[in-house]
């Protein structure tokens, strides 16, 4: 707790003087207003390009579980559109693939990198700009994306779960085997070039703490919605 | 007001150089100050004087001799110049550290006598003092020595040290003189041991890189400077000298007569470790703060900042005894970091937050304010910034996409 302390303090100790630090229940919490700040040098005497009131709860275990944003005013609409629930948590981005490609995903990159492009394209977002960065689709099917993007497979639940689900079991991906996305085709033949990469950046742990969160936001529906889901697809067709 | 072009402040550098030239002391106090500590050396070294045939030679130490002097805040505070006269000839045991500040003393009066001095010399612990009081009021410390190069080896090898990382340190060691020391009275004995001109060369070293380039400026406008080690500091303006400049004067702001405020060696000290060749203020502040706050922190129940010069020293030898000092200094780099910051990151160039302004002073800021001029970046739409951040973003190859999970 204490390297994460410190670890904290030094990602915000120049460039943030208005955040304070302290420990609250397992987690080091950051409260106060943040600073977007302009890095291009011709912009960095111009102060800040905006500023929030925010709170970041960094757990103790970090990077292995996800800082919590929260906004504490109202800067930013609090509505999914602007990727912020009623209750002001900021959805920032999908954690695992950025916490993955990092080499060191110090706390610091997190407010650099993730932190700083979520509040830059909150800036342009209010300013009736497009996301600078595009977004990720809400909910499951985002995350989905996000991770088979990442895999270099097709962005199907299954064909991700199929390929965390080997990941997990197999320490090393055989190139002439079926492709474990579930194709059909060798993995040479599929999505075995960008799969390579994914086994040397995914440990099998890390892969299996990612099958739970998909299992977590694709719970399993319920027989009745089945049918439901059924009939809304094929409505004159008669169910015996 | 019309500020002519060459004048205006356009950036968070410019303004924190205009700063400091506020702050700073004026060179004629400046050249004041020399040219009076000059005259004691040649009094000390005329055909009369009793010291002549030992050598007397005077060098600044301290903030004069760093080139890191400030104006007091209070219209009544004197600039204290440090001084060092040391007897080049002088041996201990052929005289007590008694019989060498008399010796001194009997000259230094003669001196003040001489030139009609208001009040004479005092008698201190370890120094001789001498106030001036006229236009620019100076508090001058002149500290008698002897080499003590020996008494430098003997010391730290006695206390365990090893002499490796100091040997190019031992030929400018000196041994002073004190009161309280037990063999005050007693020729032969040790005395104490300090190294002024070893700890200038250190800070020298510090900033080998920029004071390099300055040399190389200095010596095609046709000024001979043989080395790094003997530039003379006062001459030059570093980023280094200047930001510890504003930590004095944040300092001396908030702890106005507070006899346990953190003091300049220390700031210096701290300083110059973390200093990493940075070539702004701005930069050389950013880099340096959270380094002095850190080692400040990380240090155990028995405080130690060593002397780089002479580890056996110990500047925060007193923090023990008096813990008031360091949580003043813990208070102050903190408070430093948060009023320094909340300019550098937290404002725009030309409006100087509050903190900073009461930290730096109402009358210096209000000086500094009026040059300060509009560009073009400045008045940017911030739309447009963040278009041109976002751009860089991207070609870094750093961006990232929000996504909402769903409730």
């Amino acid at each position: 707790m204490k390297s994460l302390l410190r670890d904290v303090r030094d990602a915000l100790y120049v460039d943030q003087p208005f955040l304070d630090i302290s420990i609250k229940d397992e987690a080091v919490v950051v409260e106060g207003v943040y600073l977007l700040l302009a890095k291009l040098p011709a912009y960095r005497d111009r102060g800040p390009l905006a500023e929030h009131r925010i709170r970041i709860e960094v757990p103790a275990d970090y990077p292995l579980t996800e800082p919590k944003v929260t906004m504490l005013d109202d800067s930013i609409p609090k509505r999914d559109t602007f990727h912020c629930s009623p209750t002001g948590v900021c959805c920032i981005t999908v954690f695992e693939t950025w916490m993955v490609t990092q080499e060191d995903p110090t706390i610091g990159a997190f407010v650099e990198g993730p932190l700083r492009n979520f509040f830059l394209s909150q800036l342009l977002r209010q300013k009736g700009e497009a996301w600078p960065f595009d977004e990720w689709d809400h909910g499951a099917d985002g995350w989905i994306d996000a991770v088979a993007e990442f895999m270099g497979c097709r962005a199907r639940k299954t064909e991700v779960q199929n390929v965390l689900t080997q990941r997990i079991s197999n320490d090393l991906l055989d190139m002439d085997a079926p492709c474990p996305c579930g194709a059909g085709l060798t993995a040479t033949q599929c999505c075995g070039a960008t799969l390579e990469k994914f086994w040397s950046q995914v440990s099998p742990e890390t892969a299996e703490t990612w099958l739970r969160r998909l299992i977590d936001l694709t719970p399993m529906p319920s027989p009745r919605e089945i049918q439901k889901r059924i009939h809304k697809n094929r409505p004159f067709r008669r169910v015996h | 007001m019309n500020i002519p072009k060459d004048r205006q402040i356009t950036s968070k550098e410019e303004a924190l150089r205009a700063i400091v030239r506020e702050i700073s002391i004026p060179q004629s106090y400046d050249k004041k100050a020399r040219d009076r500590y000059h005259s004691i050396g040649d009094w000390l070294d005329r055909p009369e004087s009793k010291v002549r045939a030992l050598k007397p030679k005077i060098s600044a130490q301290g903030s004069f001799a760093l080139g890191t002097v400030i104006r007091p805040i209070g219209d009544n505070d004197a600039y204290d110049v440090d001084v060092v006269c040391e007897l080049e000839n002088g041996d201990h045991n052929q005289m007590s550290q008694a019989e060498l500040k008399s010796l001194v003393g009997f000259e230094i009066r003669a001196y003040a006598t001489k030139y009609h001095m208001n009040q004479k010399p005092q008698d201190g612990r370890r120094c001789w003092t001498m106030e001036y009081a006229d236009e620019a009021d100076f508090h001058m410390d002149i500290l008698p020595s002897i080499p003590g190069t020996n008494s430098y080896v003997a010391s730290l090898v006695s206390a365990g040290y090893n002499l490796d990382g100091v040997r190019s340190y031992t030929d400018t060691a000196i041994s002073i003189t004190d009161k309280k020391h037990d063999g005050y009275h007693t020729r032969g004995s040790e005395w104490l041991v300090s190294n002024p001109k070893g700890y200038l060369r250190w800070f020298r070293l510090r900033q080998r890189q920029i004071l390099e380039q300055k040399r190389m400026q200095m010596m095609a406008s046709g000024q001979v400077i043989a080395s790094v080690e003997h530039f003379p500091n006062h001459k030059v303006q570093t980023p280094l000298q200047d930001a510890i400049k504003l930590l004095k004067r944040h300092r001396d702001v908030m702890f106005d007569g507070d006899d346990h405020k953190p003091i300049s060696i220390i700031i210096a000290t701290l300083a110059a470790t973390s200093y990493n060749g940075e070539l702004t203020i701005s930069d050389t502040l950013r880099n340096i703060l959270p380094k002095m706050q850190r080692t400040v922190e990380e240090l155990g129940p028995v405080p130690v900042i060593s002397n780089p010069s002479y580890p056996a020293e110990n500047f925060a030898d007193k923090w023990q005894e008096k813990p008031i000092k360091r949580q003043n200094f813990e208070r102050w780099i903190g408070k430093a970091r948060q009023d320094i910051l909340a300019y550098l990151a937290g404002s725009r160039f030309d409006a100087i937050p509050p903190a900073f302004r009461d930290s730096m002073t109402n009358e210096t800021i209000s000086k500094v304010a009026p040059m300060m001029a509009l560009t073009a970046a400045a008045v940017a739409t911030s739309a447009a910034v963040a278009a041109e951040e976002a751009a860089a973003v991207h070609s870094s190859g750093n961006q990232t996409k929000p996504w909402y999970p769903g409730e």
